[in-house]
């Protein structure tokens, strides 16, 4: 190796050196928003007391908390619907009621899907999706035409618990 | 070079393995970029390579690296005063993000050293001269570029430092005759800064400085192409040389030195992002290392003067450089030669001169010491809340402004501190202007209440020593207590029945929750409720025992509700009624109002929590 391409080789290298430590935490930082989410993290909220859940029937309740939008915490701000369904009347152990959520949101093109209680469905108006209470997509021989949905609403782990007052409130693990 | 100029642009395809580079040779054929390339590497150095060109180049590249990582920044910086330190912030919780940062901040301070050197070499070389005369007067039109767009970048984090300099300078640049005051209006976007300051800035910083910039070093390197690099007056022994890889490989180490120092910096250290700025901050505005020196100057010019400092000593010098080039031509050379060299330190060391004393000046100030101590001591604490919390939506001045801790000193000293201290054992904490009512240091607690069931203790100057109840009916009562106490078991006994009290009186402000007892604190907790159900009730009400009227109610003492009715109005039933108050005033008597109270319902809820030592602390490591 003569001087000259010594020199032509320490060059080039130094120059690589410094495009690569400035471009290593520029790809990173750019990169970094791909794995941000905008949300409050999943925690267990109260969205509703026993007593007002009819059996068989689903009712949509709203889910309130602390968003995170980027650098903000917007304080109390509805996060989403849900829907509860209460399956029994279990009046000796009411903790052990068994009660499902669903999210609203249509797994096909995230469009809300809405309680049909004459069908006893629940329908999503954008695509004609339809699913049976339990959140399953419905067949086409069920529903007489193609369900667009690929799959079946997404469910929450559900609990009853007593509070101060003795009063039960159902639980949803909710993280969105 | 001339012979360059006059090549074909078109080259012969490589001698070796065409095939490899065929798209290159076709790249090369719609473009000639090759020919470019060799303009710019295989140009000829008439007086050889040099480490002093290396200065230019590295100031070039740094521009470079600023519009990259200012680029990055601009991804995620959103230019108001509610988003502007939020944003800052959250750039800085990503390791990258700092970094980034980091690079952006030092880098900016590397450009005005190197900037510096380079004009030191231009001048003591003489590059300035015939037919350079161009390149110098449009080098000398970006000091003023250059110190404004520092000017611009630094309040952009809405930090309190930054939004101060540019209030300040904004003034500065009102004390212009005739314009000056329109130029603030329109910086500033009003008359006080705000929202739209931020926004001003930013355009001026990503925007129009930008453009100004890149169109004066356009034509500044257009000439230094045109006319070669200058080796100086007095180098004609060295031979040509092309300018790679010689002189690249010199402006490679020396960009080496440089980037490796400021990344060292952003890596290890990171850019500083002080207190959100809040009007109630007090602090000491200071302008940055490079600007200290205008900043010690006008402290020798005021009142109408002080436009000599703001202006006229800066248009002198500029235009005295600018003229540079014209006086050279008339001295001989030896004379050009001590010219110059006396410009050199004259300028640099005048400008040391005013740098340093400035410096002096502040480091010899303690109190401006201390002042920037606690600033850096906010700046932590909001950091520390925005990682916890997120950054509330007015903005990030709230998360201060909320903070029990930041607010609760200052509404103590402001409305408490006349006649209460606030000081722990070691006497540290805020001392009353005149003690003249209970220290509320831990008020509430065992070891506050224990104190005040002390008879050594109650009637002195941290419990009622100062007020009238030194000689009242409570200070009478423990007093004759353990007078009556025969012998030192007795008394012993009758101090651990206090300890049993204030164990009662803590449960129910709630600072001894039961669930955290062992059995034998919980005997003991029980022995005190008992004791103040057939002890205090013939005065104090207890729950349900006893009544309203004669002494505080011991129900929830020490409470946040219990405090807030206390603080609120004394001379509620449940406090101190008709003439049992002092001299204590209701601060917050009309709590429906939305003023005429002394104390806001934010603010009464913030000195309670602060009271009650009520606040987020950082994780201990």
């Amino acid at each position: 190796m003569n001087r000259r391409s010594f020199l032509e080789g320490l060059s080039r290298s130094l120059a690589l050196l410094w495009t690569g430590v400035l471009v290593f935490p520029g790809v990173r930082y750019v990169m970094a928003t791909i794995h941000r989410e905008n949300s409050s993290g999943g925690t267990a909220r109260r969205v509703a007391r026993l007593a007002d859940l009819p059996v068989g029937r689903p009712m949509s309740v709203a889910i309130t908390g602390n968003r995170q939008d980027a650098w903000t915490t917007y304080p109390n701000q509805s996060l989403g619907q849900i829907f509860l369904v209460r399956r029994e009347n279990n009046s000796e152990d009411p903790t052990q009621v068994q009660i499902d959520a669903y999210s609203t949101v249509c797994p096909h093109l995230k469009c809300q899907v809405q309680h049909d209680p004459a069908k006893k469905q629940f329908v999503c108006p954008c695509h004609r999706g339809a699913f049976d209470l339990e959140g399953q997509p419905l067949s086409k021989a069920q529903l007489g035409h193609d369900n667009p949905v690929p799959g079946p609403l997404e469910s929450y782990v559900v609990s009853v618990v007593e509070d101060d007052q003795q009063e039960l409130w159902v639980e949803v693990n909710y993280d969105a | 070079m001339s012979t360059l100029l006059t090549d074909q642009p078109v080259d012969a395809p490589p001698a070796k393995s065409p095939s490899r580079h065929a798209w290159l040779d076709w790249l090369n054929d719609r473009t000639s970029y090759r020919y470019g390339l060799r303009v710019l590497f295989q140009r000829e150095l008439p007086d050889g390579p040099k480490w002093g060109y290396s200065i230019a180049s590295c100031l070039l590249w740094m521009i470079v690296i600023q519009v990259v990582t200012g680029f990055l920044l601009m991804t995620t910086y959103s230019p108001s005063l509610a988003t502007a330190w939020a944003s800052v912030h959250f750039i800085e919780r990503d390791a990258s993000g700092a970094f980034l940062r980091g690079v952006h901040h030092y880098a900016a301070q590397a450009m005005f050293v190197l900037f510096l050197a380079h004009l030191i070499r231009v001048l003591l070389t003489a590059a300035f001269r015939a037919p350079r005369e161009l390149v110098w007067v449009t080098g000398l039109l970006m000091i003023p570029l250059v110190l404004a767009w520092a000017i611009t970048g630094n309040p952009l984090s809405g930090s309190q430092r930054g939004i101060s300099q540019i209030d300040v300078e904004g003034n500065i640049i009102a004390t212009t005759p005739i314009v000056g005051p329109l130029l603030q209006r329109i910086l500033i976007g009003g008359d006080r800064v705000g929202n739209l300051t931020l926004t001003h800035l930013y355009f001026l910083h990503v925007g129009l400085l930008p453009a100004l910039a890149t169109a004066l070093l356009t034509f500044h390197l257009w000439q230094v192409y045109r006319y070669g690099l200058s080796g100086g007056s007095t180098s004609r022994t060295t031979t040509p040389q092309k300018y790679w890889p010689q002189q690249s490989v010199r402006n490679m180490i020396v960009l080496s030195i440089v980037l490796g120092t400021v990344s060292i910096l952003a890596w290890k250290v990171g850019a500083p992002l002080e207190v959100p700025a809040d009007p109630e901050i007090e602090n000491s505005p200071r302008p940055e290392w490079y600007l200290l020196s205008l900043f010690e100057l006008r402290h020798y010019f005021n009142g109408p003067w002080e436009i000599v400092a703001t202006l006229i000593i800066p248009m002198a010098v500029l235009l005295f450089l600018i003229s540079v080039p014209r006086i050279d031509v008339a001295c001989s050379r030896r004379v050009s030669a001590v010219f110059r060299v006396s410009v050199v330190v004259l300028f640099f060391g005048g400008w040391s001169w005013l740098t340093l004393s400035s410096m002096a000046r502040d480091r010899q100030d303690e109190q401006f010491q201390a002042s920037e101590a606690h600033l850096r001591e906010l700046s932590e604490r909001a950091r520390m809340l925005a990682d916890r919390h997120g950054v509330p939506l007015e903005g990030a001045s709230a998360l201060l402004r909320n903070d029990p801790k930041t607010r609760g000193p200052r509404l103590f000293a402001r409305h408490c501190a006349n006649c209460h201290s606030h000081t722990d054992e070691s006497g540290q904490g805020i001392v009353a202007v005149e003690s003249s009512a209970p220290n509320l240091y831990g008020f509430g607690t065992r070891r506050w209440v224990a104190g005040l069931l002390d008879p050594d203790k109650i009637s002195g100057p941290e419990y009622f020593g100062n007020t009238r109840a030194a000689e009242g009916d409570m200070a009478g009562m423990i007093h004759d207590l353990f007078d009556s106490a025969s012998s030192d078991e007795e008394r012993t006994e009758l101090t651990a029945q206090m300890d049993a009290v204030a164990l009662a009186l803590a449960h129910e402000a709630g600072y001894v929750l039961v669930t955290q007892l062992d059995d034998a604190a919980q005997t003991r907790l029980n022995e005190g409720r008992e004791l103040i159900n057939t002890s205090c009730i013939d005065c104090h009400k207890f729950h349900d025992e006893g009544d309203l009227g004669s002494a505080p109610d011991l129900t929830g003492y020490g409470s946040a509700d219990w405090l807030r009715g206390m603080i609120s109005d004394p001379n509620g039933e449940r406090f101190y009624p008709d003439d049992l108050n002092d001299r204590m005033p209701a601060f917050h008597s009309q709590p429906h109002a939305a003023s005429g109270n002394m104390l806001s319902e934010d603010e009464l809820n913030l000195l309670i929590a602060w009271l009650r030592q009520e606040w987020d602390e950082a994780e201990s490591r």
